[in-house]
């Protein structure tokens, strides 16, 4: 029987517990419950960065929270300082509940000393470790993206440190230098400290040369007295910093269009390889582009306080190397459209040379380029440098091959000896000369004169023949001249348009592709 | 030359024989020069070639050995020829008249006059064929200004006149340089200074029809008063008590020099040392009386220029500036001639 | 009969300058040898070249033949007047041959070469002054007496009918001197009218019929050298105490300076 009574009960109660429940409940839906907002100050001693976590980021104390009233959030003190307690009395890690009413709590850490490492003057180009160092035994390696960092050590540590001091970048040839006095020592620390390495940008120039380039941000003005390198001046986006360019250049019809104030820039450059120091430096520029050749300029323009930066090819290894490093110089955002141009040449490069890799010897086209102002004295570009680079590369051969260097003098009996089966013509007078020998009894025992194959090599904003970015498009013109069965896609009209939209941010008319391919009917 | 080197017993030493090669070594140089150069051809088929026109032989090779033969080399080695000859023989009559053997053809300023008026053409004109013609004109016209300048002076003397010539050269000289500083470095300038180191790269038919007559002429005109030369390089009152008018004298034979040197000149750019070492060399073996010095100068030019011609096309595939070889060459080779033997001058 | 040369009232002088020599009057006969004397820079070597017409007189008639050498081309002038100045060494070292050839100059055209004739003419002009071994030697490499020599030979071979001798005996030693006299006066007997300078009076003894003796830019004497040579011509000349004597033994007057009369003026050797 009391086995029932106790049933009995229960049931009561359950019922009345319930009854209660469902009170509760009604009346809560009628009265909703607003969440408590706390405010959290979490903090350290000592206070600053890197001391602290708040839910697995790092926050510089002190900082407040506004946080909910019950809520957890895990607390994590920093294992590069020597922790001691958090103010609840938590573990190093632990959760957190917010109180019902606002609160402060620190991470106490033993008496520590922060030391950190940071850096000028470099960019994102930089692509090794920058520092390492070491305390209490152990060592750390930090690069450009890690920077800065800090460790914390106790008063009286010593710390000891390598910065590196010839920092490589992804461009060739292009380097931080280190300009701190010590690269590598061990300070004994009793203050928070900070080591800062400062860098200069340097380059190796074509002769060798050490040149501490100026921070791109400073590059305003410029001076080119290289015609060829120009283009690449234009191509990464500084056409506008030109102060001080070649003749030829000035008189370029297309460099007109896509530069105007080219026409009336200033000269300063002679054509017996001086300059003409004072006139330059009215325009005050902050870097100087040369050839290598011209040496006495630049060694006339460096005694009067200019940087100038040498540079030279004669193949295309060499021109992507000057490519990449005129971008590098000129900051990050030309060193990017230099890459995008070197990724695109490189592409068109490795399709031509693919494509005519299986050309056997008695297939090739035998080629000669005559450089073509005049014809008195005939002067052809020989087996040596960029023009001899290129009738290789298209899978042609450079007739005069046996001789080196650009622009030799030759003999006509010499030119009818080689009897090329192509004759190309450089210059801005290349369809007069093509004229000429079209018409020349003398030329006409050529076979490239009797098959009608003399042809004028095209001119854009340079001579498609010699060193500038135009290179591009010369060896997808002279490969599909050379062999059309070949390069049966190859439209170079639209290669041309599509070349200028890209890299000169320029739109060519119809009239003007025709101008630069010298196209005559 | 006092005394006969008794021990040199060679057939050299006869000065029949030593004549005989002197006249003849121009025509088996020319001969020898058609055989070379960079198109090969096997030497009986240039002797084919060269006598079709006369006989009927079959032809048996390309044509273009042909053009080879009669449009190029022919054409080069006449005209190497009478430069050759137009500047030995001007240099020699400079030196008689002048009485001083150490001027060149181009004593009087014709080759910088020259030089000048063709780096003018050059940048004034796209057209070749005015250099030539402002070559040769400003060739005469610098010797004019010489002439000029010298008679200005009442008491005109050779002295005189040879100052007057390196004035007007070194005026010229100076407007060369002024052309070059303003050509465009990497269009003009190279073919300024091409122009300047001397070639015949480029001579044509043409320029031989044009050209050599000027030079036949002035040269045979050298030649009929090689005589009187001698009587021109004494001194003036003995060359006037023999009855010579030596201003006019001078400037007959002034203008004959002037007009081959700038006709040669004008052809073939600057081409140093061959006026000035040729006549030494010529006196060296014919002694010094310029009715044999003349002729001989004339023998020797040829001579000279071709084997120096020869070496300027055949020795590379590019042509070698022949005005840097005349003095590579001709500069150690006259050394070498001074230690064997007299000047012929003192 | 028309003298062979005859100059009236000659004068020149250089522009704006003093007069070289003025009013300066002579004849010549054939075979006649006229020897001016005076002193350094009297003016004697520029008549000499009036003569010849190397310098044109500024006035005055200078007459060969009667003709008036104004009016006569440079060759007609040295068909008829020889030239021997002081000796000049050419720049080109001529033969001896080839030198006293261009003798011939006024007998050949512009543009012809001396002939087979003319060549004869050279070599017998050489064998008559006695040189042949000298023949094939560079003029340049003789000796000052030898080249002397040649000049003679030169002017033969021009074969003029006057011969004008500057100093032909200056700068040439004692036997030469007497090689050269005796060559003016074979020249005199072959017919040649003679003109020269000379600074030794005693010469005049011995070639000369005519003497002229020059100061001032003018003669102040001329005659027969018996009749000009005297002390007191030579005094006002040369300013020099001299005496005047004639020697047995030579034959003829000689004229020798006094060694303690005042201070001998130092002419030239």
């Amino acid at each position: 029987m009391t086995d029932k009574k106790v049933y009995l009960v229960i049931a009561i109660i359950a019922i009345a517990a319930i009854s209660v429940a469902a009170y509760l409940l009604l009346t809560g839906e009628t009265e909703p419950e607003t969440p408590n907002t706390i405010a959290v100050t979490v903090t350290s001693s000592p206070t600053g960065a890197g001391y602290v976590k708040v839910d697995g980021t790092a926050i510089t104390t002190p900082k407040t929270f506004q946080w909910e009233e019950g809520s957890t959030h895990t607390l994590e003190a920093t294992s590069t300082a020597t922790w001691v307690s958090w103010s609840d009395g938590g573990s190093q890690t632990h959760e957190y509940t917010v109180p019902a009413s606002d609160a402060t709590i620190t991470a106490a850490f033993e008496g520590q000393i922060k030391v950190t490492f940071d850096q000028s003057g470099l960019d994102t180009t930089a692509d090794e470790a920058i520092v390492s160092f070491t305390v209490n035994g152990e060592t750390q390696t930090k690069s450009y993206a890690d920077l800065p960092v800090s460790t914390w050590v106790d008063a009286g540590t010593q710390v000891s440190y390598t910065i590196e001091a010839n920092v490589s970048t992804t461009c060739p040839g292009a380097y931080f230098m280190l300009t701190n006095s010590e690269s590598s020592t061990t300070i004994t620390v009793d203050d928070d400290t900070t080591v800062t390495a400062e860098y200069k940008r340097t380059i190796i120039d074509a002769n060798g040369g050490i040149i501490d380039v100026p921070d791109p941000s400073t590059i305003e003005r410029i001076a080119d007295s290289w015609p060829a390198h120009n283009t690449i001046v234009v191509m990464c986006g500084y056409r506008d910093a030109l102060v001080a360019t070649a003749t030829t250049n000035t008189v370029n019809p297309m460099f007109q269009k896509i530069l105007p104030a080219i026409e009336t820039m200033l000269t300063p450059f002679n054509s017996d390889g001086t300059v003409n120091v004072e006139e330059l430096m009215a325009e005050n520029p902050d870097i100087v582009f040369v050839s290598a050749s011209g040496e006495e300029a630049a060694a006339a323009m460096e005694n009067s306080g200019m940087t100038v930066v040498r540079l030279q090819f004669y193949n295309f290894e060499d021109m992507v190397h000057t490519v990449r490093l005129t971008g590098w110089i000129l900051g990050e955002e030309a060193f990017t459209k230099a890459l995008n141009y070197v990724d695109y040449f490189t592409e068109v490069q490795d399709n031509i040379i693919s494509t005519t890799a299986d050309l056997t010897s008695s297939e090739k086209i035998k080629v000669l380029h005559l450089v073509g102002n005049s014809l008195d004295p005939i002067r052809i570009d020989a087996g040596t440098g960029l023009i001899n680079t290129w009738i290789n590369l298209c899978g042609g051969d450079n007739a005069a091959a046996e001789i080196d260097g650009n622009m030799q003098t030759v003999s006509l009996e010499q030119i009818l000896a080689w009897n090329p089966d192509l004759i190309l013509i450089g210059s801005a007078t290349a369809n007069d000369v093509r004229e000429t020998i079209l018409n020349d009894e003398l030329w006409s025992e050529l076979d490239a004169v009797k098959n009608g194959k003399v042809m004028a090599n095209p001119m854009g904003v340079f001579d498609w023949a010699r060193y500038s970015v135009e290179e591009a498009l010369n060896i997808q013109w002279v490969s599909h001249t050379l062999y059309p069965d070949l390069f049966p896609d190859t439209d170079i009209r639209a290669e041309t348009a599509y070349f200028y939209e890209t890299y000169y941010e320029y739109t060519l008319s119809e009239a003007e592709i025709t101008d630069i391919l010298r196209q005559v009917d | 030359m006092s005394q006969k080197q008794n021990g040199d017993k060679s057939v050299w030493a006869n000065p029949k024989v030593r004549t005989a090669l002197l006249f003849l070594s121009p025509v088996i140089i020319f001969l020898i020069s058609l055989c070379v150069g960079r198109y090969i051809i096997p030497i009986p088929t240039v002797f084919k070639i060269l006598s079709s026109p006369f006989f009927a032989i079959e032809a048996d090779w390309p044509s273009i050995m042909e053009t080879v033969i009669f449009n190029v080399r022919l054409p080069r080695l006449v005209m190497v020829s009478f430069v050759g000859a137009s500047l030995a023989i001007s240099g020699a009559s400079f030196q008689g008249i002048l009485k001083n053997p150490l001027v060149s053809s181009d004593i009087l300023g014709v080759a910088y006059g020259a030089g000048f008026g063709a780096a003018l053409a050059i940048l004034l004109f796209p057209d070749p064929t005015m250099i030539q013609f402002f070559a040769f004109g400003f060739g005469m016209l610098a010797v004019g200004l010489a002439y000029m300048i010298n008679s200005f002076y009442k008491r005109s003397s050779t002295l005189i006149l040879v100052l007057s010539g390196i004035i007007v050269g070194a005026f010229f000289s100076s407007l060369i340089s002024l052309a070059k500083y303003t050509a465009d470095p990497e269009t003009k300038l190279p073919e300024i200074v091409f122009w300047l180191l001397g070639s015949f790269a480029s001579i044509r038919v043409e320029d031989v029809i044009q050209y050599v007559p000027l030079m036949v002429i002035g040269i045979i005109v050298l030649l009929l008063l090689r005589w009187r030369i001698n009587v021109l390089s004494l001194d003036d009152m003995q060359a006037k008590s023999l009855g010579l008018n030596i201003k006019k004298y001078q400037a007959v034979i002034v203008f004959f020099a002037t007009l081959i040197t700038a006709s040669a000149v004008c052809v073939s750019g600057i081409i140093s040392w061959v006026g000035l070492i040729v006549p030494h060399i010529a006196r060296m073996i014919v002694g010094p009386n310029n009715s044999k010095v003349l002729p001989a100068s004339v023998a020797i030019g040829m001579t000279y220029l071709l084997v120096i011609d020869d070496i300027a096309r055949t020795l590379v595939a590019n042509e070698i500036p022949i005005g840097v070889l005349t003095g590579v060459i001709g500069a150690p080779f006259f050394g070498y001639l001074l230690l064997r033997q007299r000047v012929g001058w003192s | 009969m028309v003298l062979k040369l005859e100059a009236k009232n000659l004068s020149f002088s250089y522009k704006k300058g003093t007069p070289v020599f003025k009013d300066i009057s002579f004849t010549l006969d054939k075979g006649d040898v006229f020897c001016i004397l005076g002193q350094n820079g009297a003016g004697k070597s520029t008549l000499l070249s009036c003569i010849g017409r190397l310098f044109d007189v500024n006035s005055g008639t200078i007459r060969v033949d009667g003709q008036d050498i104004s009016l006569m081309t440079r060759m007609e002038i040295a068909k008829k007047i020889g030239y021997i100045p002081q000796f000049h060494t050419p720049v080109f070292p001529y033969t001896v041959f080839d030198f006293v050839l261009m003798g011939r100059t006024p007998h050949i055209g512009a543009l012809s070469s001396p002939g087979k004739e003319d060549k004869e003419i050279a070599e017998n002009a050489i064998t008559e002054v006695g040189i042949t071994h000298l023949a094939k030697k560079p003029y340049s490499e003789i000796s000052g007496g030898e080249k002397q020599l040649v000049m003679f030979a030169k002017v033969l071979a021009q074969q003029p009918e006057i011969v004008l001798l500057d100093e032909p005996t200056s700068h040439l030693d004692f036997g030469n001197q007497f090689k050269i006299l005796s060559m003016i006066e074979d020249l005199s007997n072959r017919g040649f009218s003679v003109v020269m300078t000379s600074h030794f009076p005693d010469h005049s003894f011995l070639v000369s019929n005519k003497v002229g003796v020059m100061k001032d830019h003018k003669f102040i004497d001329m005659g027969a050298a018996n009749d000009v040579i005297t002390e007191n011509n030579m005094l006002q000349t040369y300013g020099l105490d001299v005496k005047i004597v004639y020697i047995e033994k030579a034959g003829r007057k000689v004229c020798v300076p006094l060694k303690n009369n005042g201070h001998i003026n130092s002419q030239e050797i």
